[in-house]
């Protein structure tokens, strides 16, 4: 539809405004019909066809049922434009709800109830409550619904008129559609959250024949959440929805396989039993249906396969890629193929995945590669032959499938490092030494220079297995000795810095060849002007250095514990979250619903919401104030550098959290940090501790910054602090503890280390037994993060002072870091002392 | 579950028509498919994603998006399958769903839309029992009938159904999935097979169905003398089936609904032989010329016969002046797939034919001045039909038809095997 023919067809609007008021088209019916579709036809052109809101609504009265279905159309459609117009079609609305015919009153009933304006609510519960005793159950279902919608305008009026109590009647109709719309009105309106009664479960399954398709997926998931009494029960139910996996309809039998798994959640084997019982309707329905379908059940079968990986090991040429397949399905199948690998199927995977690389779309290719370096690492007697696999696509002469075989390589090794040794190749690896051979690691990392690998991410791969096992890379110095030699063209700060501790760490292993070019590296990352990070890190290093070499040894090739799980195998710590939101956009998107589902919309997870606007809330402050609480740091703890550190950290942390949509990216980006940081960061921190006389700079750093915010937090009271006895009888609502924490100015933190993983609940538990009350409590990414409040005792007529905690327990850094407000600045150390003793107490039992 | 709107759009995200269910995401959000659409390639797709505050569900039939948008964690299984069945019931309306029958037919689509998902959750599907009450000449005024099988126990059939005629087809279609890998070795093979019914039957007629399913021929006890069983891995039936009649005895009894469905569908994960086996041999001559010798073998019975056999055999894109050789049949070269396409109209069981294709080079290729060379191999696809058979070996033993008014009624039992995904891969 062109602009111009628009342009006249709006002149048209005024013929139809015409039209509708000619009495002649008002006696004969069939006119008006064309003119009514006319107006409608508009409409869905994207014309405005408001201003004939009045002639419509005279036209409600027409007797003629496609007419009024088209008149209600349009008035839904331009209700909430035309508010208080609409209050003219209640009449006939009314008189509708009323007529003989059941199909009518339905139409009217549900159009009645999708006006969506909050002025006709008053008009709307009568013919509601009269449409749930209805002689029609068409009208009945109609009317159940139409509760939910009325519900969703006005959520008291319905929950005071006792309009529940009568959908709950309809649970009971004689109608089975009837019996769904009242289900899914309830579970909307209470959010899920009610009690699943015995008697209703068993009349609902006694009946779940007669439901159609739609209806049966409504009970199966009211039923999903019921719990039995006895282990009986569950069986008798399981056996009566056994042949709903028969069913033709997807949704039915993904809602029965959420049954399935929520029922045997308490008996383990039994649990294993159903997985397997479930692999079959499954299968069926990933290549049954259409492609989306297929799509949808992949992903269901992909967090299956985490949790059960064994049950489908036997079926894992059904995950097989086709060429034709479009992108999303061959990724998912990857995925797949991952999880259910095992020493007797590796070979068959490993073979299959090859395959992909050389798949038209990049992003298959990519995470093709990535796969075959996952299952090596993963499934060690995979390892070798990974190994040539990896060798071999380096040499396949396509840069993004080099790049990856470079980073997959990586990965191999951190889980395998011995593979380098067995396969080194004799000693020497002159400059031909790769070109020969690929079937050495060793010679074909030392070669790499004949790979044009300029990806940052491939780049820092290599140079970390060149700074970790360069004593077995022959060729190892030369190709830092070229890497340095670009270094300033070199874009990438993260390769970079990566460049750098492999030439320090080679340098430590390997001296005599080294101490030129490190020293030339160093040289020029000391007045690396583009990133402070590197510039700092080159500075560090040097003083490191400098300072004794044997430290340095000591602290940066120190041998590594292989850890049993690396982070990115640890299964995701949503997984559970994610089993109990099965059947869902949850499965798909692989994140918990209140990650996509905004909050405000989310009813059923209010205290939720709280803790997000609070984590929002409280990202912001921090950002605002993050030099203000480094400075409280400094007077907090005594250790500004350190106490400086953590603050940025923190801030850090928080825009992540606020931004966190790309969690992909953010584990990609983790990987990367693990490289560098693991071997760099960590042992900074460490050796920062041990050499106190040499950090010159730094203190002169520190106090700089001590200058600065001297002004922020003026009067340091020189007050001794009082002695802190908090008060049991302390009550603190969301809100007021949201203002407050904007509005309180006197904060300071600190920050703790701890070994073993905890749990959210027994800190809240410990706290909340010394009267440190919880506001809120969640879990974001790897961390646990608390608001806590506290109130001392009064002094006399005076309240105490009110503590406001911000407490994160980072379980990636294993860190906790608390920040800690309060109007009373002079209270606030000591209870700040007082909370840490508490935390300590809680995560470190044994200290 | 729950979708918040429905909408129709042309192939570059534009509003054909939309319907508008819980008013809880504005309207305006298709603005962001419609980038989406033209932004990214139609490979990269998911069916499935999040933008701005909505999620987008969407299938994609006859240059049309049906796209529903949700703002709650809705259940994704339903809502895609709804997508589906609205396209279903609308192409049962007006055959073709294309967008000029969509505006064509908008009146009778706002109603089906209205009709078919109250607030966001689907409530009939059935094109049969929707047309009752929502017909193209519901344009005559005239009284509706209340819609009976809306709230019917039988909710798939309507009472007082006639035909002139009583009879009923049944068509047995089993395709082939098949994935060879490039040393010959079968890496998958499934079968895919659909029982498809066309009933013209009137009254309410009870139908049992009788197969050579292996389980019940065990629990019968009856030895299979001539024929063998076949048990049956995954079966699904349509709603009108009594699925516990099948668990307890596996007797298929139904009450069928009015014209075309499927009444059941089932999988195997058997091996079973290729029904056409393809063996090819690429002889490069880099910069100069390339040669293929492709060879076709019937592996079924002699007497049965397969119809319209396509091979589709990939050559490299910039492959040029064509010569073929053929010992039956017709080979061409289709250089907008960059392949050869082998044409057999009838290939006899147990046969065995030979092709050989020539190719000239050009003598400098892109892929070495630097540039990515084409590297994916994309695999040797074959189509076929053989009628008369089924490659699991399934046979229909009876179809009773019994109504209470006692006429006979005439089944016709047809079998078919196909092609499902069958490839080959090249080395």
């Amino acid at each position: 539809m062109s602009n111009l023919s628009i342009e006249h067809k709006k002149g048209e609007v005024n013929e139809l405004k015409a039209s509708l008021r000619n009495p002649a088209v008002e006696r004969d019916p069939e006119k008006r019909r064309e003119v009514v579709k006319r107006v409608i036809a508009y409409m869905t052109l994207g014309i405005d066809v408001s201003r004939l809101f009045t002639e419509m609504i005279m036209a409600t009265s027409s007797k003629d049922l496609v007419v009024k279905k088209m008149v209600y159309l349009y008035i839904c459609n331009y209700a909430s434009t035309n508010p208080e117009l609409s209050l003219l079609a209640i009449n006939t609305l009314q008189k509708d709800c009323r007529d003989e015919d059941p199909i009518t009153r339905g139409l009217a009933l549900r159009s009645f109830c999708s006006l969506r304006l909050p002025n006709i609510v008053e008009y709307l519960q009568k013919p509601v409550e009269d449409g749930l005793v209805d002689p029609s159950a068409y009208v009945r279902k109609t009317a159940a619904m139409g509760c939910l919608k009325l519900h969703n305008l006005a959520p008291q009026l319905v929950l005071e008129s006792g309009l529940v109590g009568r959908v709950r009647q309809a649970l009971y109709d004689r109608d089975t559609a009837v019996i769904a719309s009242a289900i899914c009105a309830l579970e909307e309106i209470e959010g899920g959250t009610s009690k699943v009664e015995k008697q209703l479960v068993h009349h609902l399954l006694n009946r779940i024949r007669e439901f159609n398709e739609w209806a049966q997926v409504v009970v199966l998931g009211l039923v999903a959440r019921y719990s039995p009494a006895v282990p009986a029960e569950t069986f008798d139910i399981m056996n009566l929805l056994e042949e709903r996996l028969k069913h033709s309809n997807a949704a039915v039998v993904l809602a029965t396989t959420k049954v399935f798994l929520n029922l045997t959640q308490d008996f383990p084997t039994v649990h294993q039993q159903v997985y397997a019982r479930l692999r079959t309707p499954l299968a069926t329905l990933v290549h049954g249906g259409s492609v989306e379908q297929g799509y949808a059940t992949l992903k269901h079968i992909a967090l299956l396969a985490q949790r059960a990986p064994a049950v489908f090991a036997e079926e894992h040429k059904l995950f097989f890629a086709r060429f034709n397949e479009p992108s999303y399905v061959k990724l998912v199948k990857l995925e797949i193929l991952t999880a259910v690998a095992t020493a007797r199927n590796v070979g068959e995977i490993v073979g299959e995945v090859a395959e992909y690389v050389t798949d038209v779309d990049v992003a298959v290719s990519r995470a093709a590669v990535g796969v075959i370096g996952v299952l090596g690492a993963r499934v060690s007697s995979a390892a070798r032959t990974v190994a040539d696999q990896l060798v071999a696509l380096l040499n396949i002469g396509i840069p993004h499938v080099s790049s990856e075989a470079v980073v997959a390589i990586k990965t191999l090794l951190r889980r395998h490092p011995h593979l380098l040794a067995t396969q080194h190749a004799p000693a020497g690896g002159g400059s031909g030494g790769g070109s020969g051979g690929g079937s050495s690691l060793a010679a074909a990392i030392g070669s790499f220079t004949r790979f044009a690998v300029d990806e940052p991410a491939a780049r820092c791969s290599l140079l970390w297995m060149l700074g970790e096992h360069g004593e077995q890379i022959g060729e190892a110095p030369y190709v830092l000795e070229q890497m340095i030699g670009e270094y300033e063209d070199e874009p990438s700060a993260a390769v970079r810095l990566e460049l750098l501790s492999a030439t320090v760490k080679l340098l430590l292993k390997r001296p005599a060849e080294m101490q030129a070019m490190a020293g030339r590296l160093l040289e020029a990352a000391t007045a690396d002007t583009r990133s402070t990070e590197v510039h700092d890190r080159a500075i560090f290093y040097y003083r490191l250095l400098q300072h004794d070499v044997s430290a340095a040894k000591r602290v940066l090739t120190a041998p590594v514990q292989l850890p049993d799980v690396f982070v990115e195998e640890r299964a995701s710590e949503w997984q559970d979250k994610l089993f109990e939101e099965f059947n869902s956009l949850t499965v798909i998107y692989g994140m918990p619903s209140d990650r996509f589902v905004k909050p405000a919309l989310s009813a059923n997870a209010p205290a939720r919401k709280v803790a997000d606007e609070m984590a929002s809330a409280s990202g912001r402050a921090a950002r605002a104030q993050a030099g203000a609480a480094a400075q409280g740091n400094g007077s907090c703890t005594g250790r500004a550098a350190d106490g400086m550190g953590h603050a940025e950290e923190a801030a850090e942390e928080e825009e992540g959290e606020d931004e966190d949509e790309e969690e992909g990216e953010e584990e990609s980006d983790d990987d990367d940090d693990e490289g560098d940081g693991g071997d760099g960061a960590q042992p900074a921190t460490r050796a920062g501790g041990g050499c106190n006389g040499t950090a010159g700079a730094s203190a002169s750093l520190v106090d700089l910054l001590g200058d600065l915010s001297m002004p922020a937090a003026a009067p340091p009271p020189p007050l001794p602090p009082a002695r802190l006895v908090l008060t049991p009888a302390v009550v603190l609502d969301s809100a007021t503890f949201q203002a407050q924490w904007g509005a309180t100015g006197g904060s300071c933190s600190w920050s703790l280390p701890f070994a073993s993983a905890v749990e959210p609940q027994p800190v809240v538990a410990a706290l909340g037994a010394h009267d440190v009350k919880c506001m809120a409590f969640g879990t974001v990414g790897a961390a646990h993060k608390f608001y806590f409040y506290a109130q001392a005792q009064p002094l006399g007529a005076e309240p105490g002072a009110l503590f406001l905690v911000e407490l994160v327990l980072d379980m990636g850094a294993r860190a906790a870091r608390a920040t800690l407000k309060s109007a009373a600045v002079n209270a606030l150390p000591a209870f700040a002392e007082h909370l840490k003793r508490l935390v300590q107490q809680t995560i470190e039992p044994r200290l | 579950m729950a979708a918040s709107a429905v909408y129709i759009l042309d192939m570059k995200g534009k509003v054909i028509i939309a319907r508008n269910y819980r008013g809880d995401v504005p309207m305006s959000v298709v603005d962001h498919f419609a980038r989406h659409v033209q932004e990214s390639e139609e490979v990269d797709m998911k069916p499935i994603v999040v933008m701005d505050v909505a999620t987008f569900l969407y299938i994609k039939t006859n240059n049309l998006y049906i796209m529903a948008t949700t703002q709650r964690n809705a259940n994704a299984a339903v809502v895609l399958l709804f997508l589906y069945r609205l396209v279903d019931v609308l192409a049962s309306y007006f055959k073709e769903v294309e967008e000029e029958s969509i505006r064509d037919n908008f009146v009778i689509t706002y109603e089906l839309m209205d009709e078919m998902m109250d607030f966001g959750y689907p409530q009939i599907s059935e094109a049969k029992i929707l047309r009752e009450y929502i017909t193209q000449e519901a344009h005559k005024l005239e009284a509706q009938r209340p819609p009976m099988a809306v709230t019917n126990a039988v909710s798939w059939r309507s009472e007082g159904i006639k035909h002139r005629k009583n009879e009923i087809f049944l068509d047995v279609v089993e395709k082939l999935n098949l994935l060879v890998s490039a040393n010959g070795t079968v890496l998958r093979s499934e079968i895919l097979g659909s029982l498809q019914m066309r009933s013209y039957l009137s009254g309410m007629p009870e139908l049992k169905l009788g197969l050579n399913d292996k389980l019940l021929m065990e629990s019968s006890g009856r030895r299979t003398g001539k024929g063998r069983a076949v048990e049956m891995e995954d079966i699904k039936f349509h709603q009108c089936v009594r699925l516990a009649r099948f668990e307890n005895d596996r007797t298929i009894s139904f009450i069928p609904p009015d014209g075309e469905f499927e009444l059941m569908s089932y999988r195997l994960n058997t091996q079973v032989k290729p029904l056409i086996w393809i063996e090819a041999m690429v002889e490069p001559h880099s910069h100069s010329r390339i040669e293929y010798m492709i060879k076709a073998k019937s592996q079924f019975k002699q007497r049965s016969t397969a119809n319209n056999v396509e091979i589709t055999i990939p050559v490299p894109p910039d492959a040029d002046t064509p010569t073929f050789k053929a010992s039956v049949g017709t080979a061409k070269y289709a250089p907008e797939r960059d392949a050869i396409v082998w044409t057999i109209k009838q290939f006899h069981g147990g046969k065995e034919y030979l092709m050989r294709a020539h190719f000239g080079l050009p003598s400098i290729t892109h892929g070495e001045d630097g540039g990515a060379a084409r590297v994916e191999k994309p695999p040797v696809s074959v189509k076929f039909e053989i009628p008369y058979f089924t490659v699991s070996g399934i046979q229909v033993r009876y179809l009773k038809i019994i109504e209470k008014s006692g006429y006979q009624a005439l089944p016709w039992v047809r079998y078919i095997t196909q092609n499902g995904d069958y490839q080959l891969r090249m080395s």
